[in-house]
């Protein structure tokens, strides 16, 4: 392994779960969170020689963002031939009730990048600065994107509420 | 109603998407692929550019960006300063004489995760994951009914007295959107003794070339830096036994063998230190409950029970 690799090697081991868990805010499925992730690394990986170590982690916040905006993350997919195999999940326990599901549900109805503003703003705790750098946006579009994904969010939850049985399409599928 | 305290509703944000996660799978040999990929496709289209501009100065100078990248690439890795931590040696097993890998780092928890009080961690070696372009998936093979019957039996002679699930069988279908093509296969059972519920999986594949190739081919399959061990038997079968690693979430613990026969099918056992009661179902994706529970502190079954039942696997397959 070179130096370089050996770098990202590191900076991979230490951030892939973070980034996975960003990911699964962002579009709240486990499997895409991976890909996400996945494919974030890739663009970190591809542009590394650039990347400062101050500045790492921003960049990959700012990539890891835009991987879930773009939605490119097909061309990974293509190289799988086989159905994916999940980590051990079997055996069930179908009593089980998730408190969170009705939250998980209104946040996948929020639209994409207010999601990625209210994720950036109060779930990673950025300042509007960073939120705007991350998203590439103006900091007055930052304060209205957050006020209007509060306001998404609190409409899809009242929703949920309601009907709280009714399925959504995975944003990120 | 939280829906008017906004601070409450952003607690309640954070708390729902920083529950508990699933494990992850990352695959650092697939992002260096894809990520050289994309680097050169990148320096081509420089290079390109530059050549409907003046082309022999834009050929000459992609030329020499990507000898002076082969320098560095050379002289970084001989210059690695890591020490390879050689695992103990497996009584019966011998190491596979193939040069250990250098690690990248020691096994760390995520910072997402709870350890269970009193269990050390594990300072494991880590190394990149191979990158491969084609081959079969494991789980791309559905073992026989009858090799399953003598599999679940020489599970639960191997294993006792501890009690052995019944068999779960999976199949998962291929998603045509992300161009899966096969379905996949496995099967798996829990395995409970008096220090808690651990698990065993198996999966199988075709492989090509001979046992042995196919074997040397897949030793360092697991991120693992030190050779693994090996058995080869009278018929030319291969028994490869990789060293225990650690993973995410939690410190969760897994060990494989891999049994590649003369049919060139190669079974992979795969034990881990939880089980079925350390899943909460997941009703947004069933097929991928939610891991909640850290599981026992040792792998469910010891290395010469492992190597029992990968003898009778042998056998069978």
């Amino acid at each position: 392994m070179t130096r370089f690799d050996g770098d990202f090697a590191e900076f991979y081991a230490t951030r892939f779960e973070s980034a996975r868990r960003t990911a699964y805010a962002l579009c709240v499925d486990w499997v895409d969170a991976e890909e996400i992730a996945q494919h974030a690394f890739v663009r970190m990986y591809a542009g590394w020689h650039r990347v400062r170590r101050e500045n790492a982690d921003a960049y990959l916040r700012t990539v890891l963002t835009r991987v879930f905006l773009d939605g490119k993350r097909r061309g990974r997919k293509r190289e799988q031939v086989v159905a994916d195999l999940p980590e051990r999940p079997f055996h069930q326990d179908t009593t089980s009730n998730d408190e969170r599901q009705p939250l998980l549900d209104a946040l996948r109805r929020v639209p994409p990048r207010q999601r990625a503003v209210l994720v950036l703003r109060f779930v990673q705790d950025l300042s509007v600065e960073q939120t705007a750098t991350a998203l590439g946006c103006s900091m007055g579009t930052v304060k209205s994107q957050s006020a209007r994904g509060l306001h998404s969010l609190r409409e899809a939850y009242r929703r949920a509420d309601a009907e709280p049985q009714t399925a959504t399409t995975p944003e990120c599928a | 109603m939280w829906e008017e305290d906004e601070q409450k509703l952003l607690a309640e944000l954070r708390s729902a998407v920083g529950g508990p996660a699933p494990s992850a799978s990352p695959n650092l040999g697939e992002v260096v692929r894809l990520g050289r990929r994309r680097r050169a496709a990148r320096r081509a289209a420089a290079a390109a550019g530059a050549l409907a501009l003046v082309v022999g100065v834009g050929v000459g100078a992609t030329l020499l960006r990507g000898a002076a990248q082969g320098s560095a690439d050379q002289a970084g890795a001989a210059s690695s300063g890591w020490a390879i931590t050689t695992a103990p040696a497996v009584p019966g097993w011998t190491k596979v004489n193939l040069p250990p890998k250098t690690p990248y780092g020691t096994w760390q928890p995520d910072t997402s995760s709870t350890m269970s009080p009193g269990r050390p961690v594990l300072k494991t070696p880590m190394c990149s994951l191979p990158v491969y372009d084609t081959r079969d998936w494991f789980g791309s093979v559905e073992p026989t009914e009858q090799f399953r019957a003598a599999f679940e039996a020489a599970l639960r002679t191997a294993a006792a007295p501890a009690q052995v699930g019944s068999l779960a069988a999976r199949r998962l279908e291929p998603d045509p959107t992300k161009g899966q093509t096969q379905p996949a296969h496995d099967y798996q059972a829990d395995v409970t003794d008096h220090d808690g519920t651990g698990s065993i999986r198996l999966t199988a594949s075709h492989f090509q070339g001979t046992p042995t190739e196919a074997a040397d081919h897949q030793a360092f399959d697991k991120g693992n830096c030190a050779a693994p061990g090996r058995q080869v038997l009278p018929d030319g079968t291969v028994l490869q036994l990789y060293d225990v690693r650690p993973s995410s979430p939690f410190q969760s613990l897994n060990q494989a063998m891999r049994i590649y026969t003369p049919k060139g099918l190669v079974y992979e056992l795969e034990l881990a230190n939880y089980g079925s009661p350390d899943f909460r179902a997941n009703p947004r994706q069933p097929e991928i409950p939610d891991r909640v529970g850290a599981g026992r502190g040792t792998l469910p079954l010891s290395e010469s029970q492992l190597t029992q039942l990968g003898l009778a696997v042998a056998a069978a397959g």
